[in-house]
């Protein structure tokens, strides 16, 4: 096996990274539609539910410690329905890198680039993110670090300012009457951490330690964690029936924060610029997976890599031209989290627990290698 | 079929076919006749007006001798007093004992500390092309090479551009030897090792690889030896010139290795596990590996108290950004989102630029583009008339640029910013590749705003984390892959607090202070 080109605590950084994308922009508006002012413990309860999902994810990575996900489904399902699942997941990776710049582009436009073609932004977006992708996973792995911590910090900053206009009356009543919402909200909740998925793509390349899943387990509870501070402040501060009809509550939130001296006219604007970064770090991280289902599906060898890498562009470009309303492309993501759902709560549980099962099956001398697996097993 | 073959096909290497290897010398060898030997010096050596040989009599005439040597790298008062002076005299004595043998009057007759018995000529040549002096018998078909090196230098002086308020005042000067000597009164290990090398077709300079045994990397050192032996050059001017050929990445407009004046920088670098070279004729070393970090600091950062260092490190970060990115930011801001700044500014800025001709990207570019003229005129001309250009400059860029309605005075404030920092930044070459960034992000922000700038910035992130040193990510260790390293990158932790050399470099021993409680740092 190739030396591994990332340690155990840049799981933390790039699940932590992978999960908070574009979906930070609009998961206060869409939880507090599905569950009002208890929106919050949806996303908490759903936090919870990733947790497990997670669990499934790693145990799946853990079986096949030098196979990445496009891999595992070719070695679990065969050449062809491997493939199948490949071809599934491929397209659901596709689309959503290709929305999520989508959306976030528009959301410039609002804030920053009235003027600018939704197409350039689009282009210089993914030629970046291609870049970094021809650079090699160890590049990508220092990038995401490096801008990880500064996008906790733009976000936790922002909670921070936004505390004086926040009143927690309006989190009131909890769980009145609302207990079904919350429960029927819990999926959708979930859905927004599908980043933990990726666990499966970069495990193959990390140095495999005892403190692995313990980092991983971080890296999912900073997005939950993050995700239902921003909710909470978001409701104290709109209340839920402002916070429902906000395209992108957190840029407006900023827009609400009232400094004592005003060196800064316009806060939202600089805000998106540090958003960029977020939503690069996801990018980035979903453009490798992508480039690995599809090397895989057809067998691309190493060396012609670059060129799957560049053949993303136009598609990438034809995904986001294809809607140009930014509520219809907010409304065609459901279409994608279904997709999400049955890969991340459907696929991999499977896939983890057959694989576990066929394990387990196996002689007591094969059945010692996974002992030596991480403490979960015990 | 063929055209586009011989267009796009690789070419023949045209490799030349003259040896300069000093192959064919090797078959001529010194005969006893001391004027064939000179003869033959002289034409291997194309007659060089420099080149002095004096003949003279041994024994009171019994057998003659004869030095060859280069007066312009060779000490003349030493070849006087420790081979001419004592070989007259002591054969003279010698008069009546018999015939003088070669090896008395190589252990007994000569009392230069260095002395090489030679017989073939490609020894002969490269001895004395470095200030040695041959030493032929008649008689004798073998010669002596008398070590009498002696060619003039500057004393050592100041480090000129690497100042340090509190460390040392010395740096390295042209010679070698000299600069050997600084590193070792600062490095009192018998560990040290320094290997001497030769490099180069036709002129061969010599050029040392110095690092401590047991601590720097066998790999590391092992890597950087391989890489020096497989150049194959007529001769470096410089050591950075040959260092930067055999860099990760040669065209990288970032320094991926140190050059230093000061030894005591080198002496540092040494016992973090890192390696040194230094090449006869340069005043300067290259360290190697060097990281991003490593180059943002300073000496003067270890001399001072840990939390004043780590401001002033934060300090130089805020200086490189703002070498970077600020008329980037300026004109992104003023042409494309004049909202994000206070109203008053938006004013003020407006008022400013009435009246001038230009759009601000022209303006800073304009702008840049004269100071780098400056800067590059002041470091050309003498000290006397560079001061005058600073003057001249000064004016230009700020009053009479400004009155003439060219410039907005608030440009000439972006552009002196900018200037300053790029002076903070500690390591030259870092400082020049930041000037050029510039232009790309000035550039971005003039189609694309600060989006463009955001994306400049992460494109660049992307290509310096992509760089690496000699196997070494240029941006160590500001990642999650050496956190122990961190006490020593951005900021500084007090010195107790480092016991570990750092990780990224995997020394051999890595503990650099003892875990006692004992002689704890005033800090």
């Amino acid at each position: 096996m190739n030396k591994p080109k990332l340690n155990s605590m840049q799981m933390m950084t790039l699940i932590s990274a992978g999960t908070l994308g574009v979906d930070i922009l609009t998961v206060p508006r869409r939880m507090v539609e599905s569950s009002g002012q208890d929106a919050w413990i949806s996303i908490l309860l759903g936090g919870l539910l990733t947790l497990i999902f997670g669990t499934l994810a790693y145990i799946l990575a853990v079986q096949y410690p030098d196979k990445d996900f496009p891999e595992i489904l070719i070695s679990i399902g065969g050449k062809f329905f491997g493939r199948l699942m490949l071809l599934i997941v491929a397209i659901y990776v596709l689309l959503y890198l290709g929305l999520s710049i989508k959306i976030f582009v528009q959301a410039l436009l609002v804030f920053l680039l009235d003027k600018t073609p939704v197409f350039i932004l689009m282009l210089l977006m993914n030629l970046v993110a291609g870049y970094a992708v021809v650079k090699g996973l160890e590049t990508i792995g220092r990038v995401v670090d490096i801008l990880f911590p500064l996008t906790i910090f733009t976000i936790f900053f922002v909670m921070l300012l936004a505390l004086p206009q926040a009143d927690p009356i309006r989190l009131k009543p909890i769980l009145y009457n609302n207990d079904k919402n919350v429960l029927k909200s819990i999926i959708p909740a979930a859905q927004r951490f599908t980043g933990v998925g990726l666990i499966l793509y970069y495990f193959k390349h990390t140095n495999k330690s005892k403190s692995s899943f313990l980092w991983f387990l971080a890296g999912i509870c900073i997005p939950v964690f993050s995700y239902t501070a921003l909710t909470l402040i978001t409701i104290m501060v709109f209340g839920i029936k402002e916070t429902a009809i906000l395209t992108y509550p957190p840029l407006t939130l900023i827009k609400a924060i009232r400094f004592p001296i005003s060196f800064l006219e316009r806060l939202e604007s600089f805000a998106a610029v540090f958003w960029i970064g977020i939503v690069f770090n996801a990018a980035v991280l979903f453009y490798y997976s992508s480039l690995r289902n599809i090397t895989v599906f057809f067998s691309i060898p190493e060396k012609y890599e670059i060129y799957a890498i560049w053949a993303h562009l136009p598609l990438l470009m034809m995904i986001g031209q294809a809607e140009s309303n930014v509520w219809e492309v907010l409304d065609g993501t459901p279409i994608i989290r279904t997709v999400q759902f049955l890969i991340v709560l459907g696929m991999i549980p499977l896939l983890a627990g057959y694989t576990f099962l066929k394990n387990r099956r196996r002689r007591p001398g094969e059945s010692k290698k996974i002992r030596d697996l991480p403490f979960y097993y015990t | 079929m063929n055209i586009f073959k011989r267009i796009l096909g690789k070419r023949k290497k045209n490799i030349s076919q003259i040896n300069f290897n000093n192959e064919e010398w090797v078959q001529f060898k010194l005969s006893g006749d001391i004027r064939d030997n000179i003869s033959r010096l002289c034409h291997i050596m194309n007659q060089p007006s420099d080149l002095k040989s004096r003949e003279f009599s041994l024994a009171g005439g019994s057998r003659k001798a004869a030095t060859l040597f280069i007066s312009t790298v060779a000490n003349e008062d030493m070849i006087q007093e420790h081979i001419l002076k004592p070989l007259i005299m002591e054969s003279t004595a010698a008069i009546g004992k018999g015939r003088i043998s070669f090896e008395e009057i190589k252990d007994s007759m000569i009392s230069a500390d260095k002395v090489k018995v030679v017989y073939t000529f490609d020894e002969i040549v490269m001895g004395i092309m470095s200030g040695e002096t041959l030493l032929t018998i008649q008689g004798y078909d073998k010669g002596l090479l008398i070590d009498t090196k002696g060619y003039q230098g500057r004393t050592v002086g100041e480090p000129a551009t690497e100042p340090s308020v509190k460390g040392p005042q010395e740096a390295f000067v042209e010679i070698l030897r000299i600069n050997i000597g600084l590193i070792r009164r600062r490095l009192l290990d018998p560990n040290l090792c320094i290997e001497m090398y030769k490099m180069g077709r036709r002129a061969k300079a010599d050029y040392i690889i110095v690092y401590i045994k047991g601590i720097a990397n066998g790999s590391l050192v092992d890597e950087i030896k391989n890489r020096l032996s497989k150049l194959d050059v007529d001769g470096q001017a410089t050591t950075a010139q040959m260092v930067r050929m055999i860099v990760d990445r040669p065209n990288s407009i970032f320094p991926l290795i140190q050059v230093t004046e000061r030894p005591d920088k080198v002496v540092s670098a040494l016992s973090e596990g890192r390696v040194a070279i230094l090449m006869n004729g340069n005043p300067e070393a290259v360290i190697a590996p060097t990281t991003f970090p490593i180059l943002m600091q300073s000496s003067d950062d270890y001399y001072e108290n840990w939390i004043v260092a780590s401001v002033i490190r934060m300090a130089r970060l805020v200086g490189v950004f703002i070498t970077a990115l600020l008329p980037a930011l300026y004109i992104s801001v003023t042409a494309f989102h004049p909202d994000m700044i206070p109203l008053n500014l938006v004013l003020s800025i407006t008022d400013s630029r009435t009246g001038v001709p230009f759009p601000a990207f022209v303006e800073a570019l304009l702008m840049v583009f004269t100071l780098e003229l400056l800067q590059e005129a002041g470091i050309r001309l003498p000290r006397i008339v560079g001061q005058t250009v600073s003057i001249v400059g000064g004016l230009v860029i700020g009053q009479a640029a400004v009155q003439a309605g060219i410039v907005s005075p608030i440009m000439v404030i972006v552009i002196s910013i900018t200037a300053v920092s790029s002076f903070t930044v500690p390591d030259y070459s870092l400082g020049l590749a930041l000037r050029i960034a510039r232009i790309p992000f000035i550039m971005l922000a003039v189609t694309l705003g600060i989006f463009g700038v955001a994306m400049g910035m992460i494109a660049g992130l992307i290509y310096i984390a992509s760089l690496k040193s000699f196997g070494l990510c240029y941006l160590e260790p500001i990642s999650t892959l050496y956190p122990a390293d961190w006490k020593d990158s951005l900021l500084r932790a007090p010195m107790r607090s480092m016991r570990k050399r750092p990780e990224e470099m995997q020394p051999e021993d890595p503990i650099r202070m003892s875990t006692g409680k004992g002689g704890q740092e005033n800090e």
